[in-house]
């Protein structure tokens, strides 16, 4: 009988918290399970890579080989080796085929060279794939003789040096959507007195500022443990400071945003577990875009925290200055404006209600 | 309890009065306070009984008076004037002491009351041995009274109370009571013989208690307002006999 009665109170607290198990029994598995479209495969078919005529190539011969390496990636041109290298350490491509001349003419040497960011460490392996499948695909099939030549630019980087961005961005995107709305949540008791003393959009101004200034410990720590390691990474640059403060502005006030949308109930805080899951597996933080399809490539180039994660990658691993990434932080700077207004018209909606 | 004469040199400006007219709150179909048609006023120098049982839309007239809730329809005029609200449910930083909470909200205060004020309150209100604990680690005896003590940090003119003797114990009650009178009339000193912060005897200043225990504080009250379902039963002066007069109303 204590069984009956206490099954009776779980099914009775399941009906009272409705909006909580909607999120957490339904939202959040169909979106686990709808989220699985996004990766197709895992022989990339759909990495954007560049293309660049070198020497006398034609544009004849560039099509060629746009039509060879369709199969396996989707090219763009590029008119110059300049260009298609911005685009390399703009991720915007992560492969560059320079396509030589002659590939017509038989029996003479052609040497394609295809160009990596050693910045971007996973995708080491599936560039050596995609040279090797260059270089036969295309030895067989043109008049030439085929050669393909691998090179990267920038320094070398190991597997952990390339994980820190990963794990900086991952740790802010916790901090900002999960731990601030939980830590505002915690205290939504008080939230009435202090609306009779300030005004909510001072208290959530206060703690933005806050915990925004706090996060200088967690990448001092960063610095200091990768330092430690031996690790060559700039997580105290300013373009690393301010990605990570726009990052965190982007973030929390999506968070907060929801936690007033849903009148600081619990749910809220499932809803920004969830938004995370979703961040953290369509970012593209560790594979390139279109590595598992060409809807991932879509949804993560429409997502400012895709643009936050490659500028991050930038500032601690790669040696580029800043304006080269001017749209992309452009872009998080007006994502993240635009989510503070979003908060703040979401706090007008929780006065209003109450 | 330390008294202090009044001093009539540092007399405060009068205060208009909290008043509300022909002024509704709905929730969606639910009508929390009908007043239409009545104009209910909260006067500068009164000791004001809210009561009526519970349900009876006192909490939704606190929020609308401190703007935590806005009217459906009708008026409400606050002035200038400056308005502590002691809730019902007490709220507070669950996770700072009793005293850093003071200390915090003391700040939110413009021209603050001198750091006596807050010994006062600890003393008077018996706040004293949980000054250093973590307010959510707090009985309900001394979550109420934290509650309280921070509606009164700011020494506002109006004092908004919502059953602030609920969980207390007698002795506390009493002590409560008898500041309660004394902060309206005006007649508590700084506190621990700080001369300098001898508060101004305003003589203005309003305590509305909101209660359904109205014989808590039957003899202190200068006017009685009985709320039932919403609506306004009684308003007005307090008979001899104010529970009798409470339970007329009621019927």
């Amino acid at each position: 009988m204590d069984l009956l009665a206490l099954l009776s109170k779980e099914a009775i607290a399941v009906r009272r918290n409705l909006g909580l198990v909607v999120v957490l029994l339904i939202l959040i598995p169909g979106a686990l399970a709808g989220g699985t479209v996004v990766f197709e495969q895992t022989i990339p078919q759909d990495v954007p890579v560049g293309l660049v005529a070198e020497g006398d190539a034609s544009s004849d011969e560039v099509d060629i080989t746009r039509a060879g390496i369709t199969a396996f990636s989707t090219p763009e041109t590029y008119d110059s080796s300049e260009e298609a290298t911005e685009a390399l350490q703009r991720e915007e491509v992560y492969i560059v085929v320079h396509v030589p001349g002659d590939l017509m003419e038989p029996g003479s040497e052609a040497n394609y060279t295809v160009t990596s960011d050693r910045a971007f460490v996973p995708f080491e392996e599936p560039v050596n794939e995609s040279a090797g499948v260059i270089e036969s695909e295309f030895d067989s099939s043109l008049p030439a003789d085929v050669a393909v030549e691998s090179e990267g630019i920038g320094e070398e980087r190991s597997l952990s040096e390339f994980l820190v961005p990963t794990g900086l961005f991952a740790f802010v995107a916790l901090y900002g959507l999960v731990y601030l709305p939980y830590q505002l949540h915690s205290e939504r008791l008080v939230l009435d007195r202090l609306q009779t003393e300030s005004r909510l959009e001072t208290v959530v101004a206060s703690k933005l500022l806050f915990y925004g200034l706090l996060l200088v410990v967690p990448v001092g720590v960063i610095t200091a443990v990768t330092s430690w390691l031996g690790y060559s990474v700039a997580a105290f640059s300013p373009m690393a400071l301010g990605v990570v403060a726009l990052t965190f502005v982007l973030l929390a006030s999506t968070g907060l945003a929801v936690l007033f949308l849903l009148k600081l109930r619990k749910t809220a805080l499932f809803v920004n577990l969830g938004l995370t899951l979703g961040v953290f597996a369509l970012s593209s933080l560790v594979y390139p875009v279109g590595f598992f399809s060409s809807t991932q490539t879509t949804i993560s180039r429409a997502l400012p925290t895709h643009y936050s994660a490659i500028t991050l990658r930038s500032a601690l691993l790669r040696d580029t200055p800043p304006s080269v990434y001017a749209d992309y932080l452009l872009w998080l700077a007006g994502s993240a404006g635009v989510s503070l207004i979003v908060l703040l018209l979401t706090i007008a909606l929780y006065r209003r209600r109450r | 309890m330390t008294m202090a004469e009044p001093d009539s040199s540092q007399q405060a400006m009068p205060t208009t009065p909290l008043e509300l007219t022909d002024v509704t709150k709905r929730y969606g179909e639910t009508t929390a306070l009908d007043l239409e048609g009545a104009t209910l006023a909260f006067r500068p120098g009164e000791f004001h009984g809210l009561v009526g049982p519970n349900g009876s839309g006192k909490t939704t007239l606190f929020r609308l008076l401190t703007g935590l809730s806005r009217p459906t329809s009708g008026t409400l005029e606050r002035g200038e004037a400056t308005v502590g609200y002691s809730f019902q449910e007490p709220r507070f930083y669950p996770s700072l002491t009793a005293r850093e909470n003071l200390e915090v909200f003391r700040g939110f205060v413009g021209d603050p009351p001198p750091d006596s004020w807050i010994e006062t309150l600890l003393e008077e209100l018996r706040l004293e041995p949980a000054a250093h604990r973590r307010a959510d680690e707090l009985s309900g005896g001394f979550r109420k009274k934290l509650d309280l003590s921070l509606a009164l940090v700011k020494r506002p003119q109006f004092l908004l109370l919502d059953e602030p003797l609920a969980d207390v114990d007698d002795h506390s009650r009493r002590r409560i009571r008898a500041f309660l009178e004394s902060y309206q009339s005006g007649t508590i000193e700084g506190g621990r013989g700080d001369e300098s912060a001898l508060e101004p005897n305003s003589g203005d200043r309003t305590v509305v208690i909101s209660t359904h225990n109205v014989d808590a504080f039957e003899s202190a009250l200068d006017r009685v307002t009985v709320l039932v379902d919403g609506t306004l039963r009684a308003d007005g002066e307090p008979e001899a006999d104010v529970v009798e007069q409470y339970r007329n109303a009621l019927e």
